[in-house]
């Protein structure tokens, strides 16, 4: 007779495999994490964009996106691939605190950042592209 | 002469035998040869997903991809020694644990099923007959429960019911549009191509096809239906078919034909009689060649 511990290791391992995909869904729903990963059978349900980032600075006149491409911010560039990258799989969970950090020590220090968070999806009302952003704003570290 | 007393089942107990009974074949028999062979395939196909760079090559150097390989290689080769054949599935677990740690969070969800199918051979085993039914019992709840998520899921998402995923994906991915572009008009097809997705408001997203509406449809309900069908023992052959037909059919367009050689290797198993130990060369051809393809016609992608 097969040890009765095998039976209840088997059991159990089906009770995770069960309850894993809602707390997946949850999960999905309330920090917008990457539906097609993680383990939840959830792939094909939405479409996946890839999130859009921008980062700006903050002074007394006004605000200026910083063009990361330019051979001034290679740190920055850096935490800004890092960032779309963290967006796209764990969503709201992702901390832009790092490229708000590089951002400022790039820009000369004495500066405030803002890093906006786009994110692009299907609007099931209107059937259009649409975009939910998020910006963070980071006060100068002086 | 003092009788030795069975330890009454608890009704937990109770009801994990029934768990299992509702897995399991009308008639009691020794299930190792058919999971001796389920096995090999499964091998087999990690073997050759990796070596071919099917995964995870985008994210590990050809290095690390060769050696991981040639380990894998090494378990399928232990899976005919006698002596040695235990080790074989332990070691591809250690390889797929070591894997996914390195890519996570990029894991495709294909990738967390082989884990789970190589822990239950390694801790649940089949070398005395009743481990035998309880792991094929395992790995039919194991893909019933997965079926079943992969269509409540597209339920709870909520875009299958007017075909919103289905038209997102005939905008975005050529592949989807070969085969799901047959179902709506020309024009419609033309006009969801050429949606640039990253302008706000760009659309509308949809269909009002009704074969492609249909299919949107059916896709979830299909899902959600046939693992009652598997695990009912009763219409077991009918629903292997139907979702043999189905497999072929949705991997077409996406096309992945590694999940869909492992998928089907797990669907043979509600199959009532051993056929894996019969089809195990048709397993073989078929990795082989997929595999042959990957490698001298990188164009045609398979995934």
């Amino acid at each position: 007779m097969i040890a009765r511990g095998k039976r209840r290791f088997a059991a159990a391992l089906l009770a995770v495999f069960t309850l894993w995909p809602l707390v997946h869904f949850s999960l999905v729903r309330a920090y917008e994490l990457d539906a097609w990963k993680f383990g939840g059978w959830a792939m094909y349900t939405v479409v996946n964009f890839l999130p859009k980032i921008e980062v700006y600075a903050l002074h007394e006149a006004g605000r200026e996106e910083l063009g990361l491409g330019s051979h001034r911010f290679p740190r920055s560039r850096e935490a800004h691939e890092q960032l779309v990258f963290d967006t796209k799989f764990y969503g709201a969970l992702a901390n832009p605190e790092s490229l708000a950090r590089a951002a400022a020590d790039e820009a000369g220090g004495d500066v405030a950042i803002e890093i906006a968070i786009t994110r692009f999806f299907i609007d099931p009302r209107s059937d259009r592209v649409s975009a939910r952003r998020r910006s963070f704003f980071y006060d100068s570290p002086h | 002469m003092s009788e030795v007393a069975t330890p009454a089942r608890s009704r937990i107990d109770r009801w994990i035998d029934a768990l299992f009974a509702i897995g399991d074949d009308p008639a009691p028999n020794d299930p190792a040869a058919r999971l001796r062979a389920f096995e090999t395939i499964l091998l087999l196909h990690l073997f050759v997903t990796v070596a071919t760079g099917a995964f995870p090559s985008a994210h590990v150097g050809v290095g690390l991809q060769y050696t991981l390989s040639a380990v894998l290689g090494g378990c399928l080769a232990l899976r005919f020694s006698a002596r040695f054949s235990p080790m074989a599935s332990a070691g591809a677990l250690c390889v797929m644990l070591a894997l996914l740690t390195y890519v996570f969070p990029q894991t495709g969800n294909h990738s967390y099923l082989e884990l789970w199918l190589l822990v239950c051979l390694v801790f649940i085993g089949y070398a005395k007959p009743d481990e035998g039914t309880v792991l094929l019992s395992t790995v039919r709840w194991l893909a019933a429960i997965m079926l079943f998520y992969t269509g409540f899921q597209k339920l709870l998402h909520g875009t299958y019911f007017d075909a919103h995923f289905l038209a997102a994906q005939i905008m975005l991915k050529p592949a989807f549009a070969d085969v799901f572009g047959l179902m709506i008009p020309a024009e419609e097809l033309a006009r969801l191509q050429a949606i640039r997705w990253n302008e706000m408001g760009a659309g509308p997203v949809h269909s009002q096809a009704p074969l492609l509406l249909l299919a949107s449809n059916a896709v979830y309900l299909f899902e959600l239906a046939i693992p009652f069908g598997l695990l009912w023992q009763r219409t077991r052959r009918q629903a292997v078919v139907a979702l043999l037909v189905f497999t072929v059919a949705i991997q077409s367009g996406a096309r992945e034909a590694f999940f869909g050689g492992l998928l089907v290797n797990v669907c043979l198993l509600f199959w009532p009689r051993d056929l894996h130990s019969r089809f195990l060369w048709v397993f073989g051809t078929y990795y082989a060649s997929i595999g042959l393809l990957r490698i001298f016609f990188p164009e045609v992608v398979l995934r």
